[in-house]
């Protein structure tokens, strides 16, 4: 008897499933023609090192590994490329396309995710059921002719909650990884992932559209034809952006030169195109915000929606087609409107930077649209200035991106000397003893566009050549001298008693500025032993605490490491947590006493609890990455990889824990 | 529209540590290199088709083995798959028939030791799923080749540390993520008695046959595996009289933690081709019974 496989009919049924929902789908009009940048690894894919294609190699590429991620900005047309193969396959007898929807994805799918069986199979299972187009599960997947290749289209990555998009990624991998007539595409914005059998994945980005095709296409709309001619380049840039550049085609304004921004285009989408009044949108923006607030994913509970929005705005949302609704569960049709309403409310008031709602509107730091877009609305330098300073307080790389993003979309009202802070800020990070987090900076550095400041300090060799690039820019601002005085302080300069201060103040610039610059310059014995007993004072001051134990990691000791093993174990704040770690294996790492280091390490084992913390444990896996380590590091690290290992149950996750140790023992074990 | 594969293959064998596969490579004379990876055949593809290919895992350890198998599967497809190196043998007390280092074990049952909750300082063993060597191979192949050593043993090319005759065993193993060299060791003795019937350890054939089983959910593939091991070193179960300076020249047998590398230092390659020998002979023979 042979195995059971579905059978035509049903093969076809699942087959118009996908037909009707890829004729419900609004493609861009015109049908843009897209190209493909190929990059062999993520380096050369942020610095635009890539080899120009067709999207039909997508196919190609998928069918040679089973793995291709296109990985782009928002809007870049990620969905439509995904969705126009799919459509293509369709009349391809020898092909069956599963698109997975992630941005639908819903708190109870996270929920639900959480306690599926420890297996990639249950998971994909999983993913499948909930969100796939046509809706099928693995069982039918199994089921289909063994000749009949299965493309899975995963879509929107970077609209998932933090945390899950690797799980994710493994998932996809090991169904690849064991389904021979399989592949996976999966798109994501421009970031980092950690990809499981790396030379396996292919990666590319999209092009955007060069000046002279936005022109073709503009050519039936003359008045927009010369706002686009009038504009300088950089400002033209946004419409490279097929998002946007649809936008401007189905605008009902054709002179107006205000709207080549992001926010400002996706204003006229909602103002302009759906008729709505600046009340309505008020609304409209407060509800999206709300949503987000409530349930931090991509999809809300229509309810909410309404109870802030009220009946008539969100029918008129909906009848456009900016909100689909499916059994009570709303989404925007896409997520840059969603992200532009919060963005719309989030600018207006300063109360609501906080860090719960920043995590909120990026799905806990997952996607950074609604901050860029924060950003560009606010036209009052002192406020885009308190804006960027709050994201960096918050999250680094996010104020990187958000700058990034706003040099792209051509209005920057962060004022040059906030500019200049910031980027030499995220700059220095690239010289990090954790390489983890040069890595980071550097591909915050890459994301922004060619000849800026940013750039160039990706070209800087070591901190002398840094330091002259900021002395380059002579603002007449005194914060800025008195920044730029202590940011310039090189490896034999000394800071006075009463500068060191600054680490326990509010200044968050001037505070992490100080506490780079104390760690590579040098302080004596009496200073670090009253740094060291600032802890005490500060118990409950969650920045300062943090701070504090950063600028420890570069002062190994007896005395240091035992005050911020206490940190590790006893304070129960987040961020000196996290920082605490970071510089206890720092410690460890730059001490040459290796009972110093062990005991370090002891401590890591003898509380195994502290460190098994979400978050952490990931964050350990990263930072025993250094840049120079002593001769034993392999054999410290190691017992603590097997007993992080020994905890889990997930295959992937004991395969995550595996791969680390095989990658220590790569870098580190040959040193010995 | 075909997913691309770096060819097709009947039969992989697997090697872990280097000195496995070279001999796999040397005694099987597989000179030409696949292109792309590590992996080697007897000659190029007819048709992108590979009878025997040989490969090795990244290195030790069930969860790579695992690896190692998984890509195998995702580049050449094989039906039968061959793990073959070495793995320590068990001394118990009262063994009438102990085995000695040079002996090739063929595997008929897989325990994994590592799953394991300490508790009140007990240590409680848990349990997951997995396939067992294939009874196809063992019984029809692996058995029959158990009573004709001349066909295997002259293949054999290295010289043993001192002189022995290779017997074949089929026994149980257990296999850890542990290396058990360290006769002093609780933890090392516990698994030794825990699992009683088992007469060698190593630390990779849990994750193939782990790999085996999550890969047969495909009603269309059903691979089959075999677990092929020469004894490079032994360990003793604590109520085991250790051997004498004396009888060490003979068997090979030491109790201390460094002595147990020795033997394994000295044994490696000699077992490791007996077990390329054996594992060979039976890949060939199934190769045979295929056409």
């Amino acid at each position: 008897m042979s195995p059971i496989v579905i059978s035509n009919d049903r093969m076809q049924s699942l087959n118009d499933e996908l037909s009707k929902f890829l004729r419900e789908w609004h493609e861009p009009t015109p049908e843009f023609k897209f190209e493909l940048g190929w990059a062999g690894d993520y380096d050369s894919l942020f610095r635009g090192r890539v080899e120009k294609t067709s999207t039909d190699e997508i196919l190609i590429k998928v069918a040679k590994t089973g793995r291709a991620l296109i990985s782009a900005r928002g809007g870049a047309a990620k969905t439509t490329i995904v969705y126009r193969v799919a459509r293509t396959l369709l009349k391809d007898p020898t092909t069956f396309p599963v698109i997975i929807d992630l941005k639908s994805l819903n708190a109870s799918f996270y929920k639900d995710w959480s306690t599926t069986a420890d297996e990639y199979s249950a998971k994909f299972d999983l993913l499948l059921q909930r969100a796939s187009m046509p809706r099928v599960n693995l069982t039918i997947l199994d089921s289909i002719d063994p000749n009949v290749f299965r493309l899975i289209i995963a879509d929107g990555l970077n609209e998932i909650l933090a945390g899950f998009a690797e799980k994710i990624i493994a998932t996809l991998n090991e169904y690849v990884r064991r389904a021979p007539q399989s592949g996976v595409v999966i798109t994501d914005r421009l970031s980092r992932r950690a990809l499981p059998d790396s030379d396996r994945w292919q990666l590319c980005t999209l092009m955007p559209i060069p000046e002279a095709d936005a022109r073709k296409y503009l050519i039936e709309h003359p008045k927009k034809l010369e706002t686009f001619d009038r504009v300088p380049p950089r400002e033209r840039q946004l419409l490279g952006t097929p998002f946007f550049l649809d936008q401007f085609l189905r605008s009902k304004q054709d002179s107006s030169v205000t709207f080549l921004t992001t926010s400002d285009d996706l204003y006229d989408f909602f103002h302009v195109q759906l008729g709505m009044k600046v009340e309505e949108i008020r609304r409209a923006a407060e509800a999206a915000f709300t949503v987000y607030k409530n349930q931090p994913t991509r999809t809300f509970s229509m309810d909410s929606y309404i109870s802030v929005a009220g009946e008539e705005i969100t029918t008129k949302l909906k009848d456009a087609g900016a909100i689909r609704v499916e059994v009570k569960q709303g989404i925007f049709s896409h997520h840059l409107e969603h992200d532009y309403l919060a963005s719309f409310y989030l600018f207006q008031s300063k109360d609501l930077w906080t860090q719960e709602n920043l995590d909120a509107v990026t799905l806990y730091a997952s996607s950074f649209d609604v901050l860029s877009m924060t950003l560009e609305q606010l036209r009052v330098e002192k406020d885009a200035d308190f804006f960027i300073r709050t994201l960096y307080d918050w999250n680094v790389y996010a104020s990187g991106y958000a700058l990034a993003e706003a040099y792209h979309s051509g209005r920057l009202t962060v004022s040059q000397p906030m500019q200049t802070i910031i980027v030499a800020m995220l700059a220095e990070r690239k010289w990090d003893f954790i390489e983890a987090t040069a890595q980071r900076a550097v591909d915050a550095l890459s994301l922004f566009p060619e000849k800026s400041f940013p750039l160039l300090t990706l070209e800087a060799e070591n901190m002398d050549q840094l330091f002259a690039l900021v002395r380059g820019f002579d603002f007449n601002v005194p914060e800025f001298k008195s920044w730029v005085a202590l940011f310039t302080k090189g490896r034999a300069e000394h800071v006075e008693a009463g500068d060191q201060e600054w680490l326990t103040k509010s200044d968050s610039i001037m505070g992490w500025t100080l506490a780079n610059v104390l760690k590579r310059t040098m302080l004596d014995e009496t200073e670090v032993t009253r740094i060291r007993n600032w802890i005490a004072a500060n118990k409950d001051n969650e920045t300062v605490l943090w701070r504090i134990v950063h600028v420890l990691g570069a002062y190994p000791s007896t005395e240091n490491v035992k005050a911020v093993l206490e940190v590790f174990h006893r304070v129960e704040l987040k961020w000196p947590r996290y920082g605490a770690l970071r510089s206890l294996i720092e410690m460890a790492a730059r001490s040459q006493n290796r009972d110093l280091a062990s005991s370090i390490f002891g401590a890591f084992q003898r509380e195994p609890e502290k460190l098994l913390v979400r978050g952490l444990d990931l964050e350990f896996a990263r930072a025993i990455f250094v840049r120079e380590a002593p001769p034993y590091w392999f054999d410290l690290v190691l017992p603590v990889l097997q007993n992080i290992y020994m905890t889990r149950t997930d295959e992937n996750e004991r395969v995550r824990w595996t791969m680390a140790a095989q990658r220590m023992k790569q870098r580190y074990a040959v040193a010995r | 529209m075909k997913r691309e594969r770096l060819g097709d293959a009947s039969i992989a064998l697997l090697a872990i540590i280097e000195e496995e596969f070279d001999a796999l490579k040397t005694l099987g004379n597989f000179t030409y290199r696949c292109p792309a990876e590590n992996y080697f055949s007897r000659s190029a593809p007819v048709d992108n088709h590979y009878e025997l290919i040989c490969a090795r895992s990244d290195a030790w350890g069930n969860v790579l083995a695992g690896q190692a198998v998984c890509k195998l599967i995702e580049h050449f497809h094989p039906s039968f798959i061959i793990l073959a190196g070495i793995a320590g043998g068990i001394i118990r007390k009262n063994d009438r028939n102990p085995i000695k280092p040079g002996d090739v074990m063929v595997v008929d049952y897989i325990h994994y030791s590592e799953l394991k909750k300490l508790t009140n300082k007990e240590m409680e063993h848990r349990y997951i799923a997995h396939d067992h060597p294939s009874l196809l191979l063992r019984g029809s192949f692996a058995e029959p080749l158990k009573s004709s050593p001349g066909r295997w043993l002259g293949k054999i090319k290295a010289a043993p540390p001192v002189p022995t005759v290779p017997t074949v065993r089929l026994c149980n193993l257990v296999a850890g993520d542990t290396l058990l060299g360290d006769p002093e060791s609780e933890f090392q003795q516990h698994i030794i008695e825990r699992y009683a019937t088992a007469v060698g350890v190593d630390m990779e054939s849990f994750g193939v046959g782990r790999e085996i089983f999550t890969q047969r959910r495909d009603p269309y593939y059903n691979p089959q595996f075999l677990v092929i091991r020469g004894v490079s070193d032994l360990v003793y179960a604590a109520d085991t009289t250790p051997p004498t300076k004396e009888a060490s020249n003979e068997d090979g047998g030491k109790k201390s933690s460094e002595e147990n590398q020795a033997m394994r230092s000295a044994w490696r390659v000699y077992a490791a081709e007996a077990a390329a020998a054996f594992a060979l002979t039976v890949a060939d023979d199934l190769m045979e019974s295929l056409k």
